[in-house]
């Protein structure tokens, strides 16, 4: 089920929302839970009770780890440990990258003339690198002792379910969300700050990146029959630069904002990222829970930059390349991953990083760091690397004309849309939007509440209830 | 307390549930049935269709969703000046055009002539001694360009070249019309002929097609039954449903005044929507269909139920067939004109012919009989007297003694002949026509047979104009 289907918005969501305000707070989160496995099912159907499976065992091993640790029995805690992060990357490699593997090996075995594996096939559920993340954290987090093993596995399993999050993030950390999972009590003015930003999410989502996801699909598939021209790859550029912003943090916003309604605080996820004046800048404001996690379950495991110059470049290639491929089974992802990875690395190398408020020439750092992740966003969205070197190829070939399908589908609502949505390139980088509209104070603030709710709220439902919806780009992460 | 946004929120939200509530119900807003809610088992629960059918059954029945569709459409069309929908072009003055008429130059599979297909088809069906019509209308981008906005300008030059090339070839064979051609002549006059936000004919080519149609299968029949406009009606448009809302656009009905004294029987019409609106369709509330008026009896069949055989023995018995399909669907034509080749002229028998094998297989007996081994295709061609290549289409009838056998045009030059029967068993034959001014020795093709497959010697069957005359039978009446 997705955020801006009818069976959700009219549905689903009102149902879930008035149920669980009507009952008390001992009873919501078995509620909860239920409609969070049917959500889930919604979308993977008997894989469901894989996951509740793979958490259960997380919840045994955790309370093993746990009992060890203050046992100081550290060697069995760690082996627990092991068979617990085993057990969720065997689950991530089986179901997201066995299909690419047994291609590269076939690919291998083709070279020196040997039977491959043969060609597998297994369908990816959606949300699983999210999902399995978050119950990599909760077992680290507790070998660290920075979060108690839960005594109740109905607590982990409403973790790892919990609906608003589970299939596109933002990634939470049990600790984050512990007060709140066995009696969700939402406050009234916490229900109306989560009703703005779920508005406000659905806005972004419905009226902005749907409207333009035409235009940026047109040019990928002119890349990939060879029609693509130099106006037509760089309006197809911009297009997908704010479809997967909005998009995406329109998705993080609706979730944020329905947690908000049900009584639960998830971290935030984006603070315009496309206003950083270095790539360091935008990874610290890009989907921030995954740098967050990576950061502190992979980088600083490795060494982080406390070793040689190095070693600190070769951590940040293995985190960047392992950023790459969760994003997706596939070289073109370990390519975006290591072109990020090798732009941090000359940020270090040359002393260009920065953040915002310390920046000299601000604005020339902001648009040469749009640009190169513009750039980057090649290799996210082509299919394959050939296709990414056609669409590189059409950006720098300034003779040719104009791109007959980027054209039919740049409608003048798409039009609309993208110059509307480019206000995202200028704004100031030291708020977050999201926040901004639910919770500030002041005049501005309160008049973006009242249009969101008033007009880009209907609107968005209209348009959801009129149109076939178009998937979330990031369920396949 | 609850606060503004959440009440707003809830509100929305719930609307159409509360709207359901007090007994609004969504109309049937697709052309089509409503999506069911599927069977709930353990099984079913495990197949994603399951979720995809509750989603779709849901949304069809969703109150409100008609209001929001006319909201989302007048504001994308009033407001942005676009189509809600990517397959309808907003024209001038309120003209809606249809962007699939485009598609038979945007898939240009299978690589069959068009022109061919229609010259085949109706040939095929004079020479089998029926009285017959072939008509394949261009569309209203072609027809009506002047209100159209540009899409996409080489496309649709090649469909206006393609509509024209179709058009001119029946326009040179028996049995065939270019309706456009009259069309256009109409327009020349300033007379409009499809309607402003319908794919369909408006009432002046509505009146032209019933006339051609209702002469080919009796001359003077159109005169006979007194076949005119009517009365102004508001006819609901099918291009302003698919963007979402309901407009009508203003038309007259076409009736016949009386029923001839002496109705033509045995007429078969294979028609798609335009002939529906035509002849089947009741032209407003409480006036009868044209067909009943004008060719009681007659037997109407879709396109795609003839393809499918449901019309066979309609066609078997038919001693007239009014063949229509429209422009943007000939290349689907060059796929499922088979069966009316087939049907219509596979117990005819002409000059003898003869196999070749060309993959240096078993050749043919004395006899000139093929037998194909089961699994092992046989490439063949067919050697046939006379002139390899001639001015007119002929036809190579192959009878099946024994087994069944499938066939797979591996044409030398050129593409593969349009009409060709894909298969068949013991006592049917298969037709492979060979268009005009094709070589008969570039028309190779494999044969396969599971069971193993025995042919009689091949026959050829000259379509030409005076093999035709020679085939004709008289018109009833005429």
């Amino acid at each position: 089920m997705v955020f801006s289907s009818t069976t959700f918005l009219f549905g689903f969501l009102p149902a879930v929302l008035l149920i669980t305000w009507a009952l008390p707070a001992k009873a919501r989160r078995f509620f909860l839970l239920a409609a969070s496995l049917v959500f889930y099912a919604w979308g993977v159907q008997e894989f469901v009770l894989v996951i509740i499976a793979s958490t259960v065992v997380d919840w045994a091993l955790a309370r093993g780890i746990s009992h060890y640790r203050a046992l100081e029995r550290t060697r069995a805690a760690r082996w627990l440990l092991v068979l617990a992060v085993g057990q969720n990357i065997a689950l991530l490699a089986t179901f997201k990258y066995a299909e690419f593997g047994a291609r590269q090996v076939d690919r291998l075995a083709g070279l020196i003339g040997a039977d491959g594996v043969g060609a597998l096939s297994i369908a990816l559920p959606i949300g699983i690198s999210f999902f399995t993340f978050e119950k990599i954290s909760y077992v680290v987090d507790v070998w660290r002792g920075d979060v108690q093993a839960r005594r109740d596995p109905l607590d982990v399993l409403l973790f790892v379910a919990l609906f608003p999050r589970s299939i596109a993030g933002p990634i939470v950390r049990l600790r984050e969300i512990q007060h709140d999972l066995r009696e969700p009590r939402p406050r009234p003015e916490q229900i109306e700050a989560g009703a703005i930003r779920f508005s406000y999410g659905l806005a972004k989502k419905v009226l902005i990146a749907d409207q333009i996801a035409p235009v940026a699909d047109a040019a990928f598939a002119s890349a990939g029959d060879g029609t693509l021209t130099f106006s037509g790859a760089w309006i197809g550029l911009i297009a997908y630069t704010l479809q997967l912003y909005f998009d995406f943090s329109g998705y993080t916003d609706m979730a944020i904002g329905i947690a908000m309604m049900l009584g639960f605080r998830l971290p935030e996820n984006f603070r315009r990222p496309y206003s950083s004046v270095s790539m360091t800048d935008f990874w610290r404001r890009w989907h921030m829970t995954l740098s967050r996690w990576f950061r502190d379950y992979v980088y600083i495991p490795l060494g982080g930059n406390r070793g040689s110059e190095g070693r600190t470049y070769l951590n940040l290639l293995i985190v960047f390349g392992l950023t790459g491929l969760w994003h997706g089974a596939a070289w073109v992802f370990l390519l975006w991953g290591l072109y990020h990875g090798g732009w941090l690395m000359l940020e270090r190398r040359m002393g260009w990083r920065a953040f915002d408020g310390e920046a000299s020439h601000p604005l020339a750092r902001r648009a040469a760091t749009v640009l190169i992740v513009m750039l980057g966003w090649v290799l996210f969205r082509a299919e394959t690397a050939s296709e990414a070197g056609t669409y590189y190829r059409a950006l720098v070939d300034l003779g040719s004309v104009t791109t007959p399908a980027v054209e039919a589908a740049l409608s003048n609502r798409a039009a609309i849309c993208l110059a509307l949505g480019s206000i995202i390139f200028f704004l100031p980088a030291s708020r977050a939007g999201g926040r901004w509209i639910s919770e500030a104070a002041g005049r501005l603030p309160v008049a973006a509440r009242v249009a969101t709710v008033g007009v880009a709220l209907p609107l968005s439902l209209i348009l959801a209830m009129a149109g076939t919806f178009s998937p979330f780009l990031y369920f396949q992460f | 307390m609850p606060r503004p946004a959440t009440i707003v929120l809830v509100l929305l939200l719930a609307l159409p549930a509360i709207a359901w509530a007090f007994g609004a119900r969504q109309p049937l807003l697709e052309n089509r049935a409503r999506a069911d809610y599927p069977g709930i088992t353990a099984a079913s629960l495990q197949d994603p269709e399951t979720f995809e059918q509750i989603d779709s059954a849901y949304l069809e029945r969703l109150s409100l969703r008609g209001e929001a569709l006319d909201l989302n459409a007048r504001l994308k069309i009033d407001l942005l000046k676009d189509s809600p929908n990517p397959e309808v072009a907003i024209g001038q003055d309120g003209w809606l055009y249809f962007q699939p008429q485009l598609q038979a130059c945007r898939d240009k599979t299978p690589l069959s002539d068009p022109a061919d297909t229609a010259e085949i088809l109706a040939r095929s069906l004079l020479v089998s001694g029926r009285n017959a019509l072939v008509v394949i209308p261009g569309g209203k981008l072609t027809l009506h360009p002047e209100r159209a906005p540009e899409i996409e300008p080489e496309v649709e030059a090649c469909v206006e070249r393609l509509e024209r090339e179709v058009g001119a070839r029946l326009a040179e064979t028996p049995g065939g019309l270019d309706l456009d051609a009259e069309l256009l002549a109409l327009r020349a006059q300033g007379q409009d002929v499809f309607l402003r936000g319908d794919t369909h004919w408006n009432a002046a080519g509505r009146e032209l097609f019933a006339r051609r149609v209702l002469d080919a299968v009796r001359p003077g029949l159109a005169r006979e039954t007194g076949l005119r406009q009517g009365k102004e009606v508001d006819r609901p448009a099918d291009l302003w449903k698919l963007i979402g809302t309901d407009r009508t656009d203003r038309d007259r009905v076409v009736i016949a005044e009386r029923t001839p004294l002496d109705p033509p029987r045995n007429v078969l019409l294979v028609g798609d929507s335009q002939m529906e609106f035509a002849f089947t369709r009741p032209p407003a509330p409480g006036v009868a269909p044209l067909i009943e008026r004008t060719l009681p009896g007659a037997s109407p069949c879709s396109p795609d139920a003839f393809a499918a055989g449901h019309c066979d023995e309609l066609f078997a018995k038919a001693g007239t067939v009014i063949y229509e399909t429209v422009g943007r669907n000939v290349r689907q034509l060059t796929e499922t004109c088979w069966r009316a080749v087939s049907m219509a002229t596979r117990h005819l028998r002409g000059p003898a012919a003869s196999f070749e094998r060309v993959d240096g297989g078993t050749p043919p007996s004395a006899t000139g009989e093929l037998a194909i081994a089961p699994d092992a295709p046989a490439r063949v061609r067919v050697r046939i007297p006379g002139a390899d290549r001639a001015d007119a289409p002929r036809l190579i009838i192959m009878p099946v003694l024994e087994g069944d056998v499938s066939v797979y045009q591996q044409p030398e030059a050129g593409g593969p002949a349009p009409c060709a029967t894909p298969t068949a068993t013991a006592g049917a034959a298969l037709v492979i026509p060979i268009p005009a001014e094709r070589r008969a020795r570039d028309l190779v093709f494999d044969l396969t047979t599971t069971v193993g497959a025995r042919f009689e010697a091949p026959d050829v069957i000259d379509l030409s104009d005076g093999a035709l005359a020679a085939a004709a039978r008289p018109t009833p009446g005429g």
